[in-house]
């Protein structure tokens, strides 16, 4: 029994689940995953399926109660460093989805 | 036995730990985690890193604190409401709800990073909190 939790940040954006499907290829791995080139991360964040296309640059989870995992002090400004080349691969999907990417951070507790 | 709630903040500030007098009362840093006692004048800056573990011993526990402002929090009740709640959604724009979210105490805490010999920042922890602490 406890909670557990887990928090992403990262560069992307939330993609439609139409464009996930259409613009992604089905991950060999999970049949409910899609993925693109390996450099990239689909996380489905909630029960209605909500993804994130983007780059995961910093996550860390716990488990309280019997937590043994990550204690640090992250420095939000030395995480949020992406390749420029990403970054514009990133950007360029998002405009295909009409959408914009951003540094986003996503955490789950539960 | 008090309960604990898990939250995952974003404040601005820096690090500092159980040793440090200026801002701790009677606390070396060997002391037991849960003795520690924050200044008055300082106990609205200080949110605590460390988790007070009831099977680890002293020594064991993390003697950390952030001094600083927190900017928000993801708390325990803060499931993936995204699009029906935005106010608990638990995705943030970091530039938007972080890094320009209006500070009240910046001035401050940049004065007592110089004092400290350090520098505030934009900082994310993990805070596990006791409901019914005796800070």
């Amino acid at each position: 029994m406890g909670i557990e939790s887990s928090i992403l940040i990262g560069y992307g954006f939330r993609i439609p689940e139409s464009d996930y499907k259409s613009l992604l290829r089905k991950d060999p791995e999970d049949d409910d995953y899609y993925i693109e080139d390996g450099h990239y991360t689909h996380e489905l964040f909630d029960e209605e399926s909500t993804f994130v296309y983007g780059k995961i640059l910093y996550s860390t989870e716990a488990r309280v109660y019997f937590w043994n995992g990550n204690r640090e002090v992250v420095d939000l400004k030395k995480v949020l460093k992406i390749h420029p080349m990403q970054k514009k691969k990133i950007d360029r999907m998002a405009e295909k989805c009409k959408a914009k990417a951003i540094y986003f951070a996503a955490a789950t507790i539960y | 036995m008090a309960g604990i709630i898990a939250n995952y903040v974003f404040a601005y500030g820096f690090t500092t730990d159980i040793s440090n007098p200026r801002y701790f009362e009677g606390s070396t840093i060997d002391s037991d985690m849960t003795k520690v006692k924050i200044k008055k004048r300082y106990r609205k800056f200080l949110n605590e890193v460390g988790w007070f573990c009831y099977d680890t011993t002293p020594d064991e526990q993390s003697k950390s604190f952030v001094f600083g402002e927190r900017i928000l929090a993801v708390e325990d009740e803060s499931f993936w409401y995204m699009d029906k709640n935005p106010d608990h959604s638990g995705f943030y724009n970091i530039q938007d709800d972080i890094f320009d979210a209006k500070l009240k105490h910046s001035d401050f805490i940049d004065k007592e990073a110089q004092i400290n010999k350090t520098k505030a920042s934009f900082l994310l922890f993990m805070n596990d909190k006791i409901q019914d602490n005796s800070f």
